[in-house]
């Protein structure tokens, strides 16, 4: 339990289990931390591993070294001497959540509408309990953006929900936060429609003396999260996106089909909500309707804290409306990780990638599976989160 | 106390009043005459002879829908079947006579019938869904809201123009629904069931299973909980006391009646000797007329109330945690109630009292699937339903405050129980048999068997499984939604 490895990411060091305990005054915090500690190279033999590429591999061998993937693969030679995980059920990469407000109720600003330079990595809790949650999910990388309040919120980072607080920040700003929905406006300020989004939109990257993100993001370096409701909020964002040299991506839109007919012609990905139980059937359908059609996708909670992101359920619903399994389970993982242009740590189970790992007793998209483990940089950390 | 079911005499006229409050509570809950043959749950239920044995005749004319001793008329062929009450069978065949289900086995129609045979290889069969208890039917402003009494007829509040949500739960599998509400009140009202596949209203929807449901503990405190008991105890004792007050009256009426029968004799008499004498001298009745009883004022809820107290209408309590089971449970064995609790999402250190209770528990999500964004209580315990099953209590999930939202996803609400800890044939049966129970209506519908409805749905998987879907649903033996059709004229 106490072993001591100074490797990145795979182990606990004292001084990190020290200085959490500072932080949190608290022992316990500690304790946990420790408890997770583990071998930082060994070998899990799995009934299934779901690649999240889309490859589904029979009796594997995932070999995890130093918090990363060495390789994996059927019948694959054990290293001698390595320990050996059995797990007779599948084995997935960690799940990623492409938009959620974790980390703490002190992250909204909204005074000004257009704050482009804010990065909300600066404000993060780390120890929110809502990554937790997250975690227990099987969520092991979260895009955490700014609370939505104004058109440009500021800039989003990828946060891993586990590990050594130092390493957790995987991209501190990963994207820029655009919102063309009603949420981002506000009665009191301008822009209060969505024809004054739109002006205030061009004026901001027309100027040469735009903020550092927005020339970033002008020039096709930083992603830009357009969220967009309707279909006419989904259509602007894509002229938008030709305008103004947006690397975009469209979140939340309430009818994914229609969206897609409007995004498949601009290539935008696409980043949908989570259906839930309450979704009325129009939604459902409009889910469903998705059906195989090849095009980027991915799923946000948009969760503001809470206790559940509610990513598996809504992707399980969805393919109970009509979306292509194999679809659904990239949108969760490898296809979330290639938005975030992250592909080459997250997302996937392949060599040389984060060792992010889900245990299941089944399928992931049935909604009776349960998550048996939870491993984030080759460590399980899902002991002592909710649920599950 | 004493309790017989003939309290009054119900050939005397002053029971009357009783008699009209029975008949209206029957009328409320639209009682079909048809009831299931009773032979579910016998060992020879899943016999697999290669001809269906006609049912007895006491049955069968117990059964107006099943024509006697009439030949299989349908075959569903080659499915994969779970009951509903744990069997599962792989390729069997389900034998169908006038809507209902006269065996499951191996049966092959014979070769010279007209019999439909409905192939069903490569699909797995279920029961019809049964959701104990939904608003999903009832019109906005009822089903929520602080009217309340017992006399409050649910059935009224079906919204007649709104037939989508029916139609939606329909292909979802959900067959069978008894009708609920949430209102901020301690009466709810009386509830029935009907079936999904029939606009509301049409006698054939009718189910039965009229129950008076109640609410307890919405104030929190100990205090307006032991408010709410003690209000409930006094609203039974009413009950009783007008119960009492109707036989009073009962027997008040006999006297008069015989006295008024000796009064009219004796006036007749004496008019009789008067009769030649001339007007003047007639001499009136030296006795006065009897004076006639007062009828009490008729009272539907407390006749309602009465049902329940005699047990012939059931009670659904809707409470929270443990002190509200205590209190339930409580008045239970003070007026020996046949009860059933819903909700109980907060309520998980009084599994073992509701267990030995023996009480079927109607849980909703907040129950099902605690801890979940949807819910609105705090997370006690996220395994909740998997300790009700755990002890062997009969579990129904039900859509139950949120019908529209809920109803559709009845089959995903088990599925996800699973993940909760709770069995796969538990989550079945927690939307079959389960809920057909708690509603009394397990000779109907809730399970495949011999003399019960054939309510099937066919999934083109494991009910499950995400990727399943519904193909079809059967009602009574009629084919209510077929996907393919719906897939043919959703294309414009």
């Amino acid at each position: 339990m106490m072993r001591l490895v100074d490797s990145r990411g795979s182990s606990c060091s004292r001084s990190t289990a020290r200085r959490v305990s500072l932080w949190l005054g608290s022992a316990l915090a500690c304790s946990s931390v420790l408890a997770s500690a583990q071998e930082a190279t060994f070998a899990v033999q799995a009934k299934k591993v779901l690649t999240g590429t889309g490859e589904a591999i029979d009796s594997a061998v995932v070999l995890v070294e130093n918090g990363k993937i060495r390789a994996v693969g059927a019948g694959l030679a054990i290293p001698a001497g390595w320990t050996v995980h059995q797990h007779d059920g599948v084995v997935m990469p960690g799940m990623i959540d492409l938009g959620a407000t974790l980390g703490g109720s002190e992250l909204l600003e909204n005074h000004e509408s257009l704050t482009p330079d804010l990065r909300v990595a600066e404000g993060l809790d780390l120890w929110d309990p809502s990554f937790a949650a997250w975690l227990g999910a099987g969520v092991t990388s979260v895009y955490v953006i700014p609370p939505t309040g104004s058109v440009i919120p500021g800039s989003g980072a990828v946060v891993k929900t586990a590990g050594a607080a130092a390493q957790r920040i995987v991209a501190a700003e990963a994207g820029l936060e655009i919102g063309l929905n009603a949420g981002a406006r506000r009665r009191d300020r301008a822009p209060t429609s969505v024809q004054g989004t739109a002006l205030a939109l061009r004026d901001l990257f027309g100027s040469p003396e735009a903020q550092a993100s927005v020339q970033r993001a002008k020039r096709g370096e930083l992603a830009v999260f357009a969220h967009a409701d309707g279909v006419g909020e989904v259509r602007l964002a894509a002229q938008l996106a030709k305008e103004l040299g947006w690397k975009a991506r469209l979140v939340g839109p309430a009818l994914p089909d229609q969206a897609l007919a409007i995004a498949r012609g601009a290539a935008i990905p696409l980043v949908l909500r989570p259906l839930d139980y309450g979704a009325e059937e129009r939604t459902r359908r409009s889910y469903g309707a998705l059906g195989a059609t090849p095009h980027p996708l991915g799923f946000a909670s948009l969760a503001q804290g809470g206790a559940e992101p509610g990513l598996r359920r809504g992707a399980a619903l969805a393919v109970r409306a009509g979306l292509d399994p194999a679809i659904a389970l990239r949108a969760l993982t490898g296809g979330a990780a290639a938005m975030l242009g992250l592909e080459a740590r997250l997302g996937t189970i392949a060599p040389g990638r984060d060792a992010d790992l889900v245990w299941l007793d089944g399928d992931p998209l049935d909604l009776g599976t349960r998550i048996v483990a939870v491993f984030v940089d080759g460590k399980r950390a899902d002991r002592g989160a909710e649920g599950h | 106390m004493k309790r017989s079911t003939d309290p009054v005499g119900w050939s005397s006229s002053a029971a009357r009043a009783l008699q009209r409050a029975a008949a209206w509570i029957r009328a409320a809950a639209w009682i079909s005459a048809a009831g299931c043959a009773p032979v579910l749950g016998s060992e020879h239920a899943f016999a697999s002879p290669q001809e269906p044995t006609p049912p007895p005749a006491e049955q069968a004319s117990a059964a107006p829908a099943a024509p006697a001793a009439a030949r299989p008329n349908l075959f569903v062929q080659g499915a994969r079947v779970l009951t509903g009450r744990g069997e599962e069978l792989a390729d069997a065949d389900i034998a169908i006579t006038g809507g209902r289900i006269r065996g499951v086995g191996d049966f092959q129609p014979p070769a010279n019938s007209d019999a439909k045979v409905v192939d069903a290889r490569g699909l797995t069969i279920v029961p019809g869904f049964v959701d104990a208890a939904s608003d999903l039917l009832l019109e906005g402003e009822a089903r929520g809201g602080r009217s309340g009494g017992s006399e409050l007829e649910l059935a009224l509040s079906i919204d007649p123009f709104d037939d989508r949500p029916r139609l939606g739960a329909l292909a979802a599998g959900v067959t069978s629904q008894a009708l609920a509400r949430a209102a901020q009140t301690v009466e709810q009202g009386l509830s029935s069931a009907r079936k999904l596949a029939y606009p509301p209203r049409e006698a054939r929807a009718a189910l039965g299973a009229p129950a008076l449901n109640f609410r307890i503990g919405l104030g929190r405190d100990r205090a307006s909980k032991e408010r709410d008991l003690r209000g409930l105890i006094s609203l039974f004792e009413g009950a009783e006391k007008y119960h009492g007050e109707l036989e009073k009256y009962a027997k008040e009426l006999k006297e008069y009646e015989e006295k008024k029968a000796e009064y009219d004799k004796k006036v007749e008499k004496e008019r009789e000797k008067d009769k030649d004498k001339p007007e003047a001298e007639k001499t009136a009745s030296k006795e006065k007329e009897p004076k006639k009883p007062r009828e009490p004022k008729e009272d539907l809820g407390k006749a309602a109330l009465f049902r329940a107290l005699q047990g012939e209408l059931p009670v659904v309590i809707q409470l929270e945690d443990e002190l509200d089971v205590e209190n339930a449970l409580e008045l239970r064995r003070k007026f020996g109630l046949k009860l059933s609790l819903r909700g109980l999402s907060r309520a998980r250190a009084a599994v073992d009292a509701v267990a030995k209770a023996g009480v079927p528990v109607l849980l909703e999500v907040d129950a099902i699937l605690p801890g979940k964004e949807l819910t609105r209580t705090p997370t006690v315990a996220r395994d909740l339903a998997k300790a009700f099953v755990d002890a062997g209590v009969e579990v129904a999930f039900v859509s139950g405050s949120r019908g529209r939202e809920l109803a559709p996803h009845l089959v995903d609400l088990a599925a996800e129980s699973v993940s909760r800890g709770v069995s796969r044939s538990a989550a079945l049966r927690a939307i079959t048999y389960g809920p057909a129970r708690a509603l009394g209506l397990e000779r109907r519908v809730g399970s495949i068997a011999e003399g019960c409805d054939a309510d099937l749905v066919a999934f083109d998987g494991d009910p499950f499984s995400s990727a399943a879907r519904v193909r079809w649903v059967m009602v009574d033996g009629e084919i209510v939604y077929a996907a393919d059709r719906m897939e043919g004229s959703a294309q414009r």
